[in-house]
């Protein structure tokens, strides 16, 4: 603080907006080295650094490793990328609409009905005609699980929000019976599946980024990177609600607005999430939660922060998943539920106190 | 501030039924009446808060047509209780209230604020770890950062506060209420919600008395705060006397003994 000539008080930037800075930069940094680590992890003839010197010397890559390089790993990251970017965003969103730390998409059932419509896309797409099917398969899984994500949050905000506040317990309890539902009805679905489509299911069901592809990336690049950019303008109508809907209100926020973007980015940055990896759990509570304890819960600085930790943990993740057991693979699901689920049973322990069941 | 024939009914049940309220810029007008009489629902129905039928204007334009971050640059609102969802530092909550306001370009705001209500240094303090008092407080602040005056601007600020001093030791209610006297006299509205007759007394210009969501007395505490209006709409037998020195009305408990 410093004192000026008429006596009032200018303030220095807060010590958590530093600390929000200095976390973007690092996190940059962070994201850049852990992508060429990914780049260059897995089997391959020549080594990743050669690779590298010989495509900055403007010559081909031998096929072999431009097939591995540029239709296998890449598509991957990128995937990685998008869905951790995607999963920490909608899980902060989340929270901040619900006005909730442990609200998160995978947690609540939001990605349970993201993945229904997955789902649905996937054995009743087969009685389309096959050339439309081939034409438009992914972004038809990805608009599906976008319809079943935004389905099952205005469903869940329904419930579990009254006046403006929102139950923990109905919250958990309604995505409990959500989860029920969806998996009554993709059993149905399972049963009606043939074996290829089994394949698929039993992916979505672990979450794995293994099948990823530049189609599946295509289809849902551009969702998950105007729900991040979107985010941002939420953030000062997060802020507001953390304070209640009718304290928001009497500070000028246009409430049913904001909540009405949060639920669509919400719907659409899981679907696409749930469209391309199937089940992540995790990634959208432990992120967040990181963050806060870092720099505080400004939303403004928390959601580009979150989707930049989302994206390298993810990425860590997905490493962690390819060398663990390698030369098979562990599905990422597994691996993010056993370093999140930890923090959601630590995030509950301590607010056992004011969750008022 | 002006609103005619406010009706106002929650699941079903007529809470206000019919009341005519004015409120002067440079006054302090405050509301009391006992549990139920309606106090809070008729400051939320003014606020905006809940819809309510009837016509009300601040600053001679029309409430319902007024978009939210319009009323928001002239008027603050503060709750009851407010509660924060997430680990928000003091100074965050009182710059969310300063971002609303005509003086969000005045990075002193937030702090002089604070200054105000008697939380100077709290900026960095997590609000959690503050007391009940010391919370009210930092919503008040929030709220005087949201309609702090601007140079030049000099259109009235207003403030709807609902018992902005129930969670303070004597101390701190004396302070709050002279700062709301000061933001008065500097041409400001201010609107409260009281629980207490003798800081009533003490602070407003004029008091509004309701009982069963109706206006039993509305002119300055004088005039409202008479025997005969307190018994009739507390229910029960009560004798106002005056204050020593001041010679404001008062209400002792110990007066009330019945022999």
């Amino acid at each position: 603080m410093t004192m000026v000539a008429d006596g009032a008080v200018l303030p220095l930037p807060s010590r958590r907006q530093r600390q929000a800075r200095l976390t973007t930069w690092g996190l940059a940094v962070l994201l850049v080295v852990s992508s060429l680590a990914s780049l260059s992890m897995g089997a391959s003839d020549t080594p990743f650094w050669s690779q590298m010197v010989t495509l900055v010397q403007g010559k081909e890559l031998d096929r072999v490793d431009r097939i591995i390089l540029f239709d296998v790993r890449l598509p991957r990251l990128v995937t990685a990328l998008l869905v951790g970017a995607a999963l920490a965003v909608s899980g902060a969103v989340m929270q901040g609409l619900f006005r909730n730390p442990l609200a998160d998409p995978g947690i609540v059932g939001v990605s349970s009905g993201a993945g229904l419509g997955a789902i649905s896309a996937i054995v009743l797409g087969a009685y389309l005609p096959a050339a439309l099917l081939d034409q438009a398969g992914s972004y038809l899984i990805a608009l599906a699980a976008f319809v079943g994500g935004l389905a099952s949050t205005l469903l869940l905000y329904r419930v579990a929000t009254r006046g403006g506040q929102t139950s923990v317990a109905t919250m958990l309890l309604a995505g409990i019976a959500l989860a029920a539902l969806v998996g009554a009805v993709s059993g149905i679905l399972i049963y009606m599946a043939d074996d290829t489509q089994l394949r698929d299911l039993t992916f979505w069901g672990l979450g794995s980024l293994a099948g990823s592809t530049w189609t599946k990336v295509v289809s849902i690049a551009p969702i998950v990177v105007i729900c991040v950019l979107a985010s941002f303008t939420l953030a000062r109508g997060l802020n507001g609600l953390a304070l209640g809907e009718a304290a928001a209100m009497h500070m000028g926020i246009p409430v049913q607005r904001a909540k009405r973007g949060a639920i669509l980015c919400v719907a659409a940055a899981t679907g696409s999430a749930v469209a391309v990896s199937g089940g992540i759990g995790f990634i959208g509570i432990v992120v967040p939660h990181l963050l806060r304890l870092a720099c505080g819960p400004d939303h403004r600085s928390l959601l580009p922060n979150a989707a930049l930790l989302g994206a390298v943990l993810l990425l860590g993740a997905d490493m962690i998943s390819r060398s663990i057991v390698a030369p098979a693979e562990l599905p990422i699901g597994i691996v993010t539920a056993v370093l999140g689920a930890p923090v959601f049973l630590y995030i509950l322990l301590k607010r056992r106190n004011t969750l008022g069941f | 501030m002006i609103a005619r024939d406010i009706h106002v009914e929650i699941g079903g049940k007529p809470v206000i039924r019919g009341v005519d309220f004015n409120a002067r810029s440079g006054e302090v007008t405050a509301i009391i009446g006992p549990n139920g009489s309606g106090k809070s629902t008729l400051l939320r129905a003014l606020t905006g808060e809940i819809p309510a039928r009837g016509r009300m204007s601040l600053n001679c334009t029309a409430i319902a047509a007024t978009p939210a971050w319009e009323l928001a640059a002239i008027r603050a609102v503060q709750a009851q209780s407010t509660t924060v969802a997430f680990p928000f530092e003091v100074d965050e909550i009182v710059r969310l209230g300063h971002a609303a306001g005509l003086a969000a370009g005045d990075p002193s705001v937030p702090a002089r604020a604070l200054a105000e209500v008697g939380l100077s240094g709290f900026g960095h303090r997590p609000y959690h770890g503050l007391s009940g008092g010391e919370q009210q407080r930092v919503h008040l602040a929030r709220a005087l950062a949201q309609v702090w005056p601007v140079p030049g601007r000099d259109t009235p600020r207003w403030l709807f506060l609902d018992e902005p001093v129930s969670s303070l030791d004597i101390g701190h209610q004396l302070m709050v209420i002279e700062l709301l006297q000061r933001f008065a006299r500097d041409g400001g509205g201010v609107v409260a919600v009281m629980h207490d007759l003798n800081l009533t007394a003490m602070f407003a210009d004029r008091v509004v008395l309701l009982r069963d969501g109706r206006v039993l007395a509305d002119a300055p505490p004088a005039d409202t705060l008479t025997t005969s209006n307190i018994s009739r709409a507390y229910n029960c037998p009560l004798r106002m006397g005056q204050a020593a020195g001041t010679g404001l009305p008062a209400l002792l408990p110990q007066d009330q003994m019945r022999a």
